[in-house]
């Protein structure tokens, strides 16, 4: 039985940009053939995204509990048109990046590498942090959400990353809708004790993607507002953080990229640091 | 007859020993008896008489012989008869209202009527002390709150039942008197329902170095079947609040069935449970649930009431009052974690929940930041670890999580010692990476503490994580506050079914008078081996615990979210902990409720703020009355005990009595944390012979015995003048009681010579 999954990079490195480079969608000139030839060769690329995760997954499978702390990035399920594995955004240089930082910043005793986690194995409780990136093409199944459920109700905490606009806030609404019908989500106050565990955030700008940092914008698909909100458990403390038209993720990818600046990235560390922290403390 | 014969009862024959009255020898005696036998022998050998004949002759005539012989050496028992007019026995009546419950016979014909034990009681005193004569005077007595002299028996039936029972008191006085008086017995006619609460082990000591032998009569039925009694109600002195309190009643009952048991606050109804009493036994502990409710005091009521309306005619030992301190200051544990992790979390969510217990933690979060919770004001903790003994011991335990020793100064070592020896606090240690020994703790002075001999090396690596089982030892099962479930299958089966933890420290050799509770079962390639993983024991006035493991949160994380038992272990934990834990002022009353009494019993005993005893002549509490006056009260200093003081207060006033006080105490700095201590109690009037309204036969019995008396029935109380002449202690003298006119001696002769008589007129040899 697997305890926990973990991906070396240096081990094994699959290219999905290769295998499941996505094709151009809106060509008008489809013929009826070219229509059926492209459903085809989608299925076939999900069919095949879907057999290369569970590979890389299963083949870098190793335990992981020589640490207290490892990085869990939840490996989730998203819209068969939607070829590219949204989950692993960022991955694996992201966590690689923000575990050394927790190490050195903290006490805490962190292991150097994440592990790539499905909602539904069964030791994704052992491992009560969990991050998700790019949720507004998540979906869930319902065993799943219910999983998630019980995850989040014994005590483990979600912090969730990289989603803009209206359109994917109500797809990942939609998904914890799923998961807690009852639950509203609200906006943690800038007094909120997950800005001030370790380090006082009470100002906070937004952390652009480099994408989109690169022409000159801090946002994407319309997500002006920067929001820091959250999904609390009866004793008001939060299970899930949400950092909303925001993409912390890549600022911890490009901590070693000299055109991403180097205050965005302080801050994208000190909020992940605080969050783990508020995670082990709350 | 026989006495007529014997010339003496057969208990002064059985008394005296033998002697002769006459100064001659007694062996010159048994020389004329055997000199008369062969005179007899010479002179019956010249008749012309057959053998057998001869041999009747001798025994008739020898005997004749032998017996004038005897009297004229004047036969006398020697015996020690009690001074007439000097010796006294007191005849003491119980005269409390339960005296007057009609459940004695009149007669042993007519068991159908009855009488009431004092009427009972008062008709056999009279019987046996007045009527008939006995070489002792009597002296009477009415026992009730006081002891009262009566001059006849008339005067004890008029005088009224008294409200309560001190036969403690009573008998103190009446043998305090032994010196002056000649007092050779005492007869206690009672039921035997003290409830003066005066009994103790001085008490029974006293009576029974007395030297006066107490013979009790006890009179009223043994057992009421039909009765129900609320005999008893622990409630705990404090609850927090919002929390539901356990209150454990004491029913006694003669038979079973269903019964309610209310507790109102006031006109509320607080709780109410149907009860089932069983069959067979005379008395059943019930537990009733009971909201704590909001801070403050509350005054509550219990009852008990039987659905069988045909029961429990006597519904007025069916009540209880007890009164609730409700408080918002729980018992507070400083949690110190050297690093961030998933017990610390875990452990906080299971025991912030419980509402008796604060926990106050500080977390290393940074190489140079300490992240504090649960603290009540930002200078709390603001310098990190207690400097102060002071701040330490104001805690009630302190839980130690991965921190190196050496991050505490040797002071502070020293105190976190202190802190379980002298201040009579709880120490948790839990393993970690900076955890036990390989934090430095085997070299450091808390060592000392605990139940466990670390590694003391300075590389000591005996933190791993390997999975590895956490299951109760033989005395783990057996501790409460281990228990995961109700039954000992439910509780084996709950911790069997834990999900496995992942990280195991090495505790080392476990110290002579410590207790394993939790053994860590790891399984080694299909080898299973066990450690220690859970170590207690009592270290001075405290106690210190060692846990192998920081890998519980496993269990919360691996087990359903509705799962208990993770909550459950911790909860119980600090309960645990917290228990038993010194505090520094602490006061008490001898009773929770004194009905019918004016006086009550106050124990106080407190510390300095370094927990030495409080050593002062007097210690000043105040005590709010039921009228809301407020007195200061100056209890005594107990010589032989330090920091422990005693006082008695007047209670005349029914209704609740507050006695407390708060620190600083006298001569101590104002500057000292304010610790605070209250206690209270009720007091009631006319309802304390409603309880134990049945004869206390073994209380009577064992006053007997202590004193060398007898205890006997009621039926049996004729018995009391063969008693009494038995055993007392009463002025004796030694008087020769003259044998030689005893009828049996000249029946003797006259048989004797008359059947020889008739022989020779037989044989025609006259």
């Amino acid at each position: 039985m697997s305890i926990g999954l973990t991906c070396n990079k240096s081990t094994f490195r699959p290219d999905f940009n290769v295998v499941l480079v996505s094709p151009c969608y809106t060509c008008s000139s489809y013929t009826e053939h070219a229509r059926v030839q492209t459903r085809y060769s989608q299925t076939m690329k999900f069919i095949a995204r879907a057999f290369l995760v569970t590979l890389v997954v299963l083949s870098c499978a190793r335990a992981s509990h020589a640490h207290e702390f490892v990085f869990a990035r939840l490996v989730y399920s998203q819209s068969l048109f939607d070829d590219w594995p949204r989950w692993r955004a960022d991955w694996p240089e992201a966590e690689t990046h923000f575990n050394a930082g927790l190490q050195r910043l903290t006490r805490l005793d962190v292991a150097p590498d994440g592990v790539l986690m499905r909602m539904n194995d069964d030791t994704v409780f052992d491992y009560p942090w969990l991050y998700v990136v790019e949720v507004g093409s998540m979906t869930l199944s319902t065993s799943e959400a219910a999983t998630l459920r019980e995850y989040l109700l014994r005590g483990g905490f979600m912090m969730v990353d990289d989603f803009h606009g209206r359109y994917e806030w109500q797809q990942f609404e939609a998904v914890m809708k799923q998961v807690f019908p009852n639950k509203q989500i609200e906006d943690l106050s800038d007094q909120h004790e997950a800005f001030h565990v370790l380090y006082n955030l009470e100002s906070r700008e937004q952390i652009p993607g480099i994408r989109a940092l690169m022409n000159n914008r801090t946002h994407e698909k319309g997500g002006t507002v920067p929001r820091w909100r959250g999904i609390v458990d009866e004793s008001n403390r939060v299970m899930v953080a949400i950092n909303f038209n925001q993409d912390i993720g890549d600022a911890w990818e490009h901590a070693d990229d000299a055109r991403y600046p180097a205050s965005l990235t302080a801050q994208a560390y000190r909020l992940g640091v605080n969050y783990v922290l508020y995670s082990l403390t709350h | 007859m026989l006495e007529w014969l014997f010339k003496y009862p057969a208990q002064t024959w059985r008394e005296a020993s033998l002697g002769f009255e006459n100064a001659w020898p007694v062996w010159l005696l048994a020389a004329l008896v055997v000199a008369a036998l062969l005179l007899i022998i010479v002179s019956l050998r010249r008749r012309p008489l057959s053998v057998g004949r001869r041999s009747w002759l001798l025994v008739l005539q020898g005997s004749v012989a032998t017996i004038v012989l005897t009297m004229l050496w004047q036969p006398v028992l020697d015996v020690e008869v009690a001074e007439q007019g000097e010796n006294t026995v007191a005849w003491v009546i119980d005269t409390s209202s339960s005296m007057g419950t009609d459940d004695v016979p009149t007669s042993r014909v007519a068991a159908t009527e009855q009488q009431s034990r004092v009427s009972a009681a008062t008709t056999l005193v009279q019987r046996l002390a007045i009527d008939e004569q006995t070489e002792f005077d009597a002296d009477l007595y009415a026992l009730g709150s006081s002891l009262t002299s009566a001059a006849s028996v008339e005067q004890l039936t008029q005088l009224p039942l008294a409200p309560l029972t001190d036969v403690a008191g009573g008998l103190d006085e009446l043998l305090g008197t032994v010196g002056e008086s000649a007092l050779a017995a005492v007869v206690l006619v009672s039921d035997g329902s003290d409830n003066a609460a005066q009994i103790d082990a001085q008490w029974w000591q006293r009576l029974s170095s007395a030297g006066v032998p107490v013979h009790t009569v006890g009179v009223g039925r043994i057992s009421r079947p039909e009765d129900i009694e609320l005999s008893d109600v622990s409630l705990p002195e404090q609850a927090a609040s919002q929390v539901a309190v356990t209150a454990t009643l004491r029913i006694t009952h003669g038979a079973g069935g269903e019964a309610r048991v209310r507790v109102l606050a006031g006109r509320d109804l607080v709780a109410a449970q149907d009860i089932q009493l069983p069959e067979g036994v005379g008395e059943s502990v019930h537990e009733v649930s009971i909201p704590a409710g909001e801070s403050g005091i509350r005054q509550l009521r219990f009852e008990v009431a039987s659905t069988d309306a045909l029961m429990d005619p006597d519904q007025t030992n069916n009540v209880q009052p007890r009164v609730l301190r409700v408080v918002d200051a729980p018992r507070r544990i400083l949690y110190v974690e050297g690093e961030p992790r998933w017990e610390y979390k875990f452990l906080r969510r299971a025991m912030g929940d419980h509402p008796g217990v604060e926990i106050v933690s500080l977390l290393r979060t940074s190489p140079n930041k300490f992240y504090r919770q649960g603290v009540r004001d930002s200078d709390e903790l603001a310098d990190g670890f207690p400097v102060t003994r002071e701040e330490l011991f104001s805690y009630d335990a302190v839980i130690i999580g991965s921190l190196e020793a050496a991050e505490l100064s040797t002071a502070q070592q020293l105190a976190l010692r202190d802190f379980v020896s002298i201040r009579g606090g709880s120490l948790l240690m839990l393993a970690g990476r900076h955890g036990l020994a390989d934090g430095g703790w085997g070299r450091s002075v808390v060592s000392a503490a605990l139940p466990v001999i670390l590694d003391a090396r300075l590389a000591a690596k005996t933190f791993e994580r390997v999975r590895s089982q956490l299951v109760p030892s033989v005395s783990g099962y057996r501790t409460p506050w281990l228990a995961l479930g109700e039954s000992y299958d439910d509780n084996e089966a709950a911790w069997l079914g834990l999900p496995a933890v992942a990280d195991i420290q090495s505790l080392g050799a476990v110290k002579p008078g410590a207790v394993v509770l939790l053994d860590s079962i790891i399984d080694n390639r299909g080898l299973s081996s066990a450690e220690p993983a859970l170590v207690s024991q009592r270290y001075g006035k405290g106690q210190s615990l060692v846990l192998g493991s920081s890998g519980t949160w496993r269990w919360q994380m691996n087990l359903d979210s509705t799962d208990q038992r993770h909550e459950r272990f911790w909860r119980q934990l600090a309960t645990s902990l917290v228990d038993g834990v010194v505090p520094r002022i602490s006061i008490s009353a001898s009773r929770s409720v004194y009905r019918d009494t004016d006086t009550a019993q106050l124990v106080a005993s407190a510390y300095d703020a370094d927990y030495q005893p409080l050593l002062q002549s007097t210690l000043a509490v105040q005590m709010t009355r039921p009228d809301g006056s407020v007195r200061t009260v100056e209890l005594q200093s107990d010589a032989r005990q330090p920091g422990l003081y005693r006082g008695v207060v007047e209670t005349n006033l029914d209704g609740p009595y507050t006695i407390n006080a708060t620190t600083p105490l006298g001569g101590e700095s104002p500057i000292s944390a304010s610790v605070s201590a209250e206690h209270w109690w009720v007091r009631e009037s006319g309802t304390a012979e409603n309880f134990t309204n049945t004869q206390q036969q073994g209380f009577l019995q064992r006053v007997a015995d202590v004193t060398g008396g007898r205890y006997l029935s009621f039926s049996d109380a004729d018995e009391l003048t063969e008693a009494l002449a038995q055993t007392n202690v009463a002025l004796k003298r030694e008087v020769s009681l003259p044998l030689w006119d005893m009828p049996l001696f000249f029946i003797c002769l006259l048989l004797a010579k008359a059947l020889e008589w008739l022989f020779r007129l037989r044989w025609r040899r006259l």
